[in-house]
């Protein structure tokens, strides 16, 4: 391999390597949300819907990077075979893939050097939306256990769902129409002290209109 | 209260089975409408798979998360039970893009806090497969990439829409097949597209003193 065609493929992989990485950026209010993307990237989405997605992400780096984590999971639709002519494709251009995946990897062990951020006192944590509901208490008696959040606009319904650490399901809630829940003892039977209750609630909105709440951790004592 | 419904999984009889998964059902004593959940060792099968797409998809920095993420997935597969998306909720492929949803929201959360940077967002496996005790990254490298992305970025921005659409799928990684099957264009357009729009990109980048 010559000097120049070295220093050639070192300049294209930086070039590939900064399009995968670029600067920070943060998500935006119109980034498709991630089922969006996925079926962007699975052919789910009509075609016309699917260029939306791409012209998107050609300006929008946190959806280029999350479009690439679907493309390695997803099943991406191929179409009929074509040959390149000849000449047209360089080496660099192969090399894009791999080493923006290297130079991404890499940059993941910088972080993980990096000291580990706050985290919010909650165990199990969903993305929850802005302005979503706030649950408490952290620690309640099995025999007087009031699971309490915070209450949305007049006319809200809840829904709650209150789980086991291991996913055992405890109870299913629709149509709450107070911010609150009495678990029954009952629903507690062969919880001792200590157990950890872990709820979620969605708060649903006169027009139908859903927000998450995060997923809460409760303690019986 | 009123209008509520409570199920206790443990208490409820099978009464069908969907994707290899245990379903108990009960009906809603106001509107009769059924609310299926996993149950038992159904339950402890899906939320086994659910934690492996989990693991599948999250970053190595979001490792210890892991867990978290899956109760996450959970929830969203049991809130999904109700809406008649059973069958789908229960397949392999489908767990998968729940654990893709899952972990891509808890990464732009992240995001938007600024606690994570675009570099560590990629896949376990590949992530893995460079491993710990790969060379340490030169920071040098990071702010010429992050300045020539953003280069790249206002490039790709100048091209007509057809060629930066196919530059933009050819630069994610994707085969000139996969890219077509995208856009629903021709084989041979894609590639067309594409060849034209990296010359553009490159004579872009040139006048910017970036010499691919
Ligand atoms: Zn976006």
């Amino acid at each position: 391999m010559s000097s120049n065609h070295a220093q050639g493929t070192r300049d294209s992989d930086r070039l590939s390597a900064a399009f995968a990485a670029s600067e920070r950026a943060a998500p935006r209010a119109d980034c498709p949300q991630p089922d969006e993307l996925w079926a962007a990237v699975s052919g789910e989405l009509a075609a016309g819907s699917r260029r939306a997605v791409v012209r998107h992400i050609a300006e929008c780096r946190s959806c280029a990077a999350d479009w690439r984590l679907a493309a390695q999971l997803a099943p991406v639709p191929s179409a009929a075979p074509v040959t390149a002519p000849s000449g047209q494709r360089k080496p660099w251009r192969l090399a894009v893939p791999a080493f923006a995946l290297v130079f991404a990897c890499v940059a993941v062990f910088a972080h993980l050097r990096r000291p580990p951020s706050p985290t919010v006192p909650v165990a199990y944590r969903t993305p929850a939306s802005q302005g979503s509901p706030h649950g408490q208490p952290a620690r309640c008696a099995a025999v007087d256990c009031v699971l309490r959040w915070t209450a949305g606009p007049r006319g809200t319904r809840y829904r709650l769902r209150i789980t086991t650490p291991d996913l055992r399901v405890l109870a299913v809630l629709d149509d709450l129409e107070s911010p609150q829940y009495s678990v029954p003892p009952e629903q507690l039977t062969g919880m001792t002290a200590g157990s950890v209750l872990l709820w979620q609630v969605d708060r649903v909105d006169a027009d139908g209109q859903v927000v998450s709440s995060a997923t809460f951790k409760t303690t019986l004592e | 209260m009123g209008g509520n419904r409570a199920c206790a999984a443990s208490e409820n009889a099978v009464d069908k089975k969907r994707g290899g998964y245990d379903v108990c059902s009960m009906a809603n004593p106001l509107d009769t409408a059924m609310v299926a959940l996993p149950c038992d060792a159904g339950y402890e099968t899906l939320r086994q798979d659910l934690a492996r797409a989990v693991t599948r998809v999250c970053p190595p920095w979001l490792a210890d998360q892991v867990d978290d993420l899956t109760h996450v997935a959970m929830m969203r597969v049991m809130k999904l039970a109700p809406r008649g998306d059973r069958d789908r909720a229960l397949s392999r492929g489908y767990l998968t893009k729940v654990a893709y949803t899952t972990v891509v929201d808890e990464i732009r959360r992240r995001r938007r806090r600024r606690e994570v940077s675009l570099e560590d967002n990629c896949g376990a496996s590949e992530a893995r497969g460079h491993g710990f005790g790969a060379p340490p990254i030169d920071p040098e490298q990071i702010a010429s990439g992050r300045e020539i992305g953003a280069q790249i970025g206002d490039c790709l921005a100048r091209l007509s829409d057809s060629r930066r659409l196919a530059v933009t799928l050819h630069l994610q990684g994707h085969t000139l097949r996969q890219s077509a099957a995208l856009l629903g264009w021709t084989a041979k357009r894609t590639e067309n597209l594409i060849y034209r729009g990296l010359a553009d990109l490159r004579k872009c980048l040139a006048a910017k003193g970036i010499s691919p």
